[in-house]
């Protein structure tokens, strides 16, 4: 199930929001969003509901072992059979057809390469579930006896299958003492609203027109001019920002409004001065995992600059291929190892001494290329590509159809820039202040908030009743 | 006021606006979430699109345990949500807003090959296999509001308040299309002649030639060229691109439909008769009746375009004075009586086209009792064929059409079983690809 369906928002999540608040007593509103949860999971297809019943059920009992382990040896044996388990899972359903598939062109071997379906959400739950038995070995948090508590946090529908990788220890408290409050409801239906239509509306909009300027066969793309797969990848890089935010919006949302508090996953990544600053502000939670589970770890920057770089390139290599199993999300990753290693030796200093919007301009051309490569999952696409956008595909700049294309959804292109900008909450702020200053109840401010959600999910209704474009981008992953 | 007093004021204030928010919010999901629940309201067919709507799926193990059965409720919900024809339109008008619509193009580019000369040779194609049976079931009984299978939409360029649909030449259509129509020919050699009129669509007909380049449309008349190039002598070519060109500045084909207009087909039919050496028979000969508020084809293939819809099209019709009746057999073998011409004002918006023979019929056939010299045609047609037809009705005794994407029979045995001396193709550019040749070759087998 997506978010992003009717049946979603006014039939599961509808009835989830009465029998919540039908329920009594936390235990009973914990059974609530437990039996919500397993039901959203299931919809995916049954099956994979034992896999990840038997993940919780592997990370719930090696982490109580290596609390009650006496030494410890014995505790780091159990974070390895728990690492080696749900890694081994992870690579299993993931990788494996993969790595098969590339032996079996070098070496022929296994004669035939398995085709096994990618199970829905395992990247993030598999995440999440790591985080928790390791922060347990770390002595960070205490593990959690309830088996259905763990299940609960794992399987939560909120955040399940599309992030953001929400650790234990931040809602550990919250699974047994949380409260709602009135204010906290009240972000939370709006940050709902804002993800549902940003995810409707604007993503699904900017993904139209990018998979009409880039299609997604090598030779429908040799008929493009420049300047249609210039503004394509532009719609792309839109889009894929907008899908992914609006994801974490919803998540977000929907936790405050039976309160959870969940971490963000983007700080408006696109303002970002430099690439180092951009991973900073995109897809937060999955850049502080590996940066606290693998990074670190491994020696961080404190063992020189040679091994340094090595912790790098594992890093980065790793946040590639979490994105997925074939080589331009591996490539990808590697491309931003590039650039964070020349940050990290000079680009960083020069940077600092020219202007401001240099160090922008630079970070935004960095990840608009990356998106090229990100978008090819077969590489011969990524050549007609990068030659098309430099004319040598001998279409020329512009035709009619591209222009008219661009026309007709220039001003979608204007407003998904600014949305993805923290103009319209500065605004938003200034507003209020500026009233509050002047000891005026900023009644303006107040009914915007109050409009803001029924007219968004009027327009997500609209958009999405009988919509063929639906997918969340980052399902696949 | 102290700032004590006002913060406080300001956070009553703030908060009677959050609670309204919450009510407004449960309200909302709650009263839509009901609304989904009501089955009766939600609806079956799509008007504006022509298909049935997704049905709730029927369970089986095995789409339980991939989870399709769950996917197939999730889409059946949305697809079928109450109010949806009025809510995706009231989105497309939210759409408007996107951008500049002045022009607006709906849909990708389209797939084109080079076209041959007229006198290049035609390269080698495999023989497609003839199906079986038809691909497709026609339109309803009468007003054929909605076709079991959703129309291809085409490409749609919208300009000066009307579409067009973007062609794109198929050689392995074109040559197979040639194979067909003289491999028919050849069969029916001293049995009947063989008529072939290729029709153009509007793109090549409104719009100058560099245009039609510019947004990416092939051009119709080297694609007809060609086609004409390589017919067999004993094919009689009816062209019709030039004199529709001639008068373009009339209302010969839809501004929000793919087809053309009873006045277009007039066109052809005079030219036609030209060709056969008989006077066509005057308009005079024909009751003209006007019926508005027809938005076509278009309206859907372009996601709803605002500009068509509010520039809607009149069908002009023309009722031979002889008769007006006819009768046609239905996919199921039912005979039933009906009219040449049939009033469309009941019709819905999208459907009005179908006033003319009673829509895409396997077969029809229309007798004119004021003629009765044993004159017979038969027109193989698609749907541009049925605003074409009633003007033959003056000009023969018996007038037979078969509907070459639905019809079973066997053409040669037809003819002469039933002493026809005319063959008549008539096929729109569009026609020409290898799916509908296919259905063609099948009569002939």
């Amino acid at each position: 199930m997506v978010f992003s369906s009717l049946f979603f928002v006014f039939f599961f999540f509808a009835l989830n929001l009465i029998a919540y608040n039908l329920a009594g007593n936390i235990r009973q509103k914990n059974m609530v969003l437990l039996v919500f949860s397993l039901i959203f999971y299931s919809w995916g297809g049954p099956k994979y509901l034992l896999l990840l019943l038997s993940m919780v059920f592997a990370s719930w009992g090696f982490a109580l072992m290596i609390e009650r382990a006496k030494d410890a040896a014995m505790k780091r044996w159990y974070l390895i059979g728990n690492c080696v388990f749900m890694l081994g899972l992870l690579g299993i359903f993931k990788y494996l057809t993969f790595f098969a598939g590339v032996t079996h062109s070098l070496f022929s071997l296994p004669k035939e390469v398995p085709q096994i379906a990618l199970p829905v959400g395992i990247s993030f739950y598999t995440f999440q579930l790591l985080s928790y038995v390791i922060d347990v070995y770390r002595g960070e948090i205490q593990a959690q006896k309830k088996f259905w508590y763990l299940l609960l946090y794992a399987s939560l529908f909120h955040q399940c299958i599309a992030g953001p990788i929400v650790r234990y220890q931040l809602v550990a408290d919250e699974i047994e003492h949380r409260r709602i409050r009135l204010d906290e409801f009240g972000q939370g239906i709006k940050r709902f609203s804002i993800g549902l239509a940003k995810k409707a509306v604007l993503a699904n909009g900017c993904a139209s027109v990018a998979d009409t300027l880039v299609p997604s066969l090598t030779a429908d793309i040799m008929e493009i001019p420049a300047a249609g797969l210039w503004v394509g990848i532009l719609f792309y890089a839109l889009q894929i920002y907008l899908d992914f935010a609006a994801y974490s919006d919803m998540a977000i949302g929907m936790g405050l409004m039976v309160g959870f508090h969940y971490n963000e996953n983007f700080d408006y990544p696109y303002i970002a001065n430099s690439v180092k600053d951009f991973w900073r502000r995109w897809h937060i939670s999955l850049s502080t995992f590996f940066r606290d589970y693998v990074y670190i770890p491994l020696g961080g920057n404190r063992k020189g600059p040679r091994r340094t770089t090595i912790n790098l390139l594992v890093v980065w290599g790793l946040t590639g291929m979490w994105h997925g199993a074939s080589w331009n999300y591996i490539l990808w990753g590697l491309y931003f190892f590039i650039f964070i290693f020349l940050e990290n030796n000079f680009l960083s200093e020069k940077l600092k001494r020219l202007p401001g919007f240099v160090g922008h301009f630079y970070a935004l051309a960095a990840v608009y290329f990356g998106w090229i490569l990100f978008r090819c999952e077969d590489l011969g696409n990524l050549g007609a590509i990068l030659k098309g956008m430099f004319g040598l595909n001998g279409n020329g700049f512009l035709d009619m159809s591209t222009s008219i294309t661009i026309q007709n959804n220039i001003y979608l292109l204007i407003f998904c820039i600014i949305a993805s900008t923290p103009l319209l909450k500065w605004v938003h702020s200034y507003m209020q202040r500026l009233q509050e200053l002047r000891r005026r109840i900023p009644y303006v401010v107040y009914a915007y908030d109050l409009a803001v959600s029924p007219i968004l999910l009027i327009l997500s209704l609209m958009a999405l009743v009988g919509n063929s474009y639906n997918p969340f981008l980052y399902f696949q992953f | 006021m102290r700032k004590e007093i006002f913060n406080e004021e300001n956070k009553k204030a703030r908060r009677k606006f959050q609670r309204i928010s919450v009510r407004v919010f449960y309200g909302m999901i709650l009263g839509i979430g009901f609304i989904g629940l009501l089955i009766p309201l939600r609806p079956k067919t799509s008007e504006s699109e022509k298909r049935d709507l997704t049905k709730f799926p029927t369970p089986t193990v095995e789409t339980v345990m991939s989870g399709e059965f769950f996917s197939d409720i999730s889409t059946w919900y949305a697809d079928t949500f109450p109010f949806r024809e009025a809510l995706s339109t009231a989105n497309s008008k939210f759409r408007q807003l996107y951008g500049r619509t002045t022009e607006e193009l709906h849909g990708g580019p389209v797939e084109a090959d080079a076209i041959p000369d007229a006198d290049a040779e035609i390269t080698a194609t495999p023989t497609p296999e003839p199906e079986a049976e038809p691909t497709a079931t026609p339109a309803a009984e009468g007003d054929g509001t909605v076709h079991a299978e959703p129309e291809k939409a085409g490409t749609i360029y919208i300009a000066d308040n009307r579409g067009f649909e973007l062609y794109g030449f198929s050689i392995d259509g074109a040559n197979d299309y040639i194979n067909m129509i003289n491999n028919a020919a050849s069969q029916l050699k001293d049995k009947a002649t063989v008529y072939d009129i290729l029709v153009p669509t509007s793109i090549a007909v409104n719009l100058d030639e560099e245009m039609q380049e510019a947004v990416g449309s092939s051009n119709q008349g080297d694609a007809f060229d060609y086609i004409y190039g390589h017919l067999d002598s004993s094919i009689v070519q009816v062209p019709v691109l030039d004199v529709l060109r001639q008068h373009n500045g009339e209302y010969l084909y839809f501004k929000t439909d793919h087809h053309w207009t009873a006045d277009g087909a007039y066109y052809a039919y005079q030219e036609l008769m030209n060709k056969k050496g008989v006077t066509p028979s005057p308009l005079t000969d024909y009751t003209k009746n006007e019926y508005p508020g027809f938005v076509g084809t278009f309206y859907s293939f372009s996601e709803k375009s605002d500009t068509l819809l509010n520039n809607p099209d009149t069908v002009v019709t023309y009722t031979p004075k002889a008769t007006n009746d006819m009768t046609y057999t239905d996919v199921n073998g039912q005979t039933n009586s009906w009219y040449i011409v049939m009033d469309p004002t009941d019709y819905s918006q999208g459907s009005k086209y179908s006033c003319f023979i009673g829509g895409d019929q396997p077969y029809c056939v229309i007798d004119n009792p004021e003629i009765n010299d044993n004159s017979s045609c038969v027109v193989i047609k698609e749907s541009y064929g049925n605003a074409f037809v009633p003007f033959l009705v003056n000009s023969y005794d018996k007038v037979h059409v078969i509907d070459y994407r639905y019809y079973t029979g066997n053409l040669i045995d037809f003819v002469e079983q039933n002493n026809i001396q005319d063959v008549i193709y008539l096929n729109n550019a569009n026609a020409i690809i290898q799916s509908a040749v296919k259905n063609m070759n099948r009569l002939l087998q």
